[in-house]
């Protein structure tokens, strides 16, 4: 009987690293199959399967995890991917991070993004519609709001403000100041829709229960969320609509990252700047953001199917 | 079957007790001990079942009129 080709091997070497503890056994498994692979693509084929069950196996172990630590590894790899935006926006542009137009496109996401999605994954519906549960987390909205306000306003106090609209918007970056002005309406848009809805919250859950759409645009349309919603009563509610929550994710996905790559574009050809050494590093930053987007879905993929079928 | 898909798989089976698996030695000499799996009697039950509720599924299909 031949050895497995080299590269199988390898993989082998790599799904052992992947695979979690309590799972090794099934290696040796893998290895006495790979064993019995008598062609060499086989073998390959086989090893590079071997590579594709590790990762699930190590995603499936990630999700192990109360709600409480998969709100902090969602929100981790946001702040990832926000943090790989504003080192691509503005270390090769001539705009200088310290501008409330950063602190736009920074806290844009955070508050139109983060906030709702922290919102659903902390709070199933019925936890929501109680008042207790409602002023806690409209406590944290007000903060942040006049947190945010407060910024802005010293910003504008010192001057930072205006020089730094009037920087940007004569340099010619119609994507920049673009990107900066619907990042200023989404956060309205949403203060306004999620602010109105406080106060009558708990009369207007049961006639949003039917409308599962409202719930996927706010991100949080996690699998629990449906069935909290399903049990709560929503009729038409069919389960489990995990195709319809991972494609709308990963569109959105796709979308922020086909927008950070305008933005990019942007950056390095209307704002001026980029060397040699800005242009290997942007590669880094790009590399880096794909990574964080794609932690970022699989996470969210992974916690929409972590809970059973019903 | 691709690789990527039966161990998932098997793992879920025998985790669930649809499935058992032992050790056996290699007809060679140093090379990997062989995984070797059996379905149990839980398992049977559950096929039997999911066979009976596809051909069940399948005959209420049939009667459904089909479009010309």
């Amino acid at each position: 009987m031949t050895e497995p080709p080299l590269l199988a091997r390898a993989l082998l070497w790599v799904v052992q690293l992947l695979t979690p503890a309590s799972d090794r056994v099934w290696v040796e498994a893998m290895r006495g199959d790979l064993d019995v692979a008598h062609a060499r693509g086989h073998a390959l084929m086989w090893a590079f399967g071997c590579l594709i069950a590790a990762v699930r196996l190590r995603v499936a172990a990630v999700a192990v995890l109360t709600p409480r630590r998969r709100q902090i590894v969602v929100l981790g790899c946001m702040m990832l991917l926000l943090t790989g935006t504003y080192v691509l926006f503005f270390a090769f542009s001539a705009v200088r991070p310290h501008g409330a137009i950063g602190c736009l496109i920074v806290g844009a996401p955070i508050v139109v993004i983060v906030a709702p999605l922290a919102w659903f994954l902390r709070h199933d519906v019925p936890a929501v519609i109680t008042d207790r549960w409602v002023r806690r987390s409209l406590l944290v909205w007000i903060a942040s709001a006049a947190l945010f306000s407060v910024a802005l306003i010293v910003m504008i106090a010192t001057g930072r403000f205006w020089t730094t609209l009037i920087a940007v918007v004569s340099s010619a970056s119609p994507v920049l100041v673009f990107s900066a002005v619907v990042g200023m309406l989404a956060i309205l848009t949403t203060a306004i829709v999620l602010g109105s809805n406080f106060s009558r919250l708990p009369r207007r859950i049961p006639r949003m229960l039917p409308n599962e759409r409202r719930f996927v645009f706010f991100w949080g349309a996690t699998r629990d969320t449906m069935l909290a919603l399903a049990d709560a009563g929503a009729p038409e509610m069919t389960l489990p609509r995990g195709w319809l929550i991972n494609s709308t994710l990963t569109c959105t996905a796709l979308l922020i990252e086909a927008g950070f790559l305008v933005l990019q574009a942007a950056s390095s050809h209307g704002l001026g700047a980029g060397d040699q050494r800005a242009s290997s590093l942007e590669v880094v930053g790009v590399a880096a953001l794909c990574l964080a987007n794609m932690l970022y879905v699989i996470a969210h993929v992974r916690f929409a199917r972590s809970v059973p079928h019903r | 079957m691709f690789s990527g898909t039966l161990y998932p798989l098997l793992m879920r089976l025998e985790k669930g007790g649809l499935l058992e698996s032992r050790w056996e030695a290699s007809p060679q000499p140093n090379r990997p001990r062989r995984h070797l799996y059996r379905i149990t009697g839980e398992g049977i039950a559950l096929a039997g079942e999911l066979a009976k509720e596809a051909s069940r599924t399948e005959s209420q299909r049939r009667l459904v009129p089909q479009p010309s």
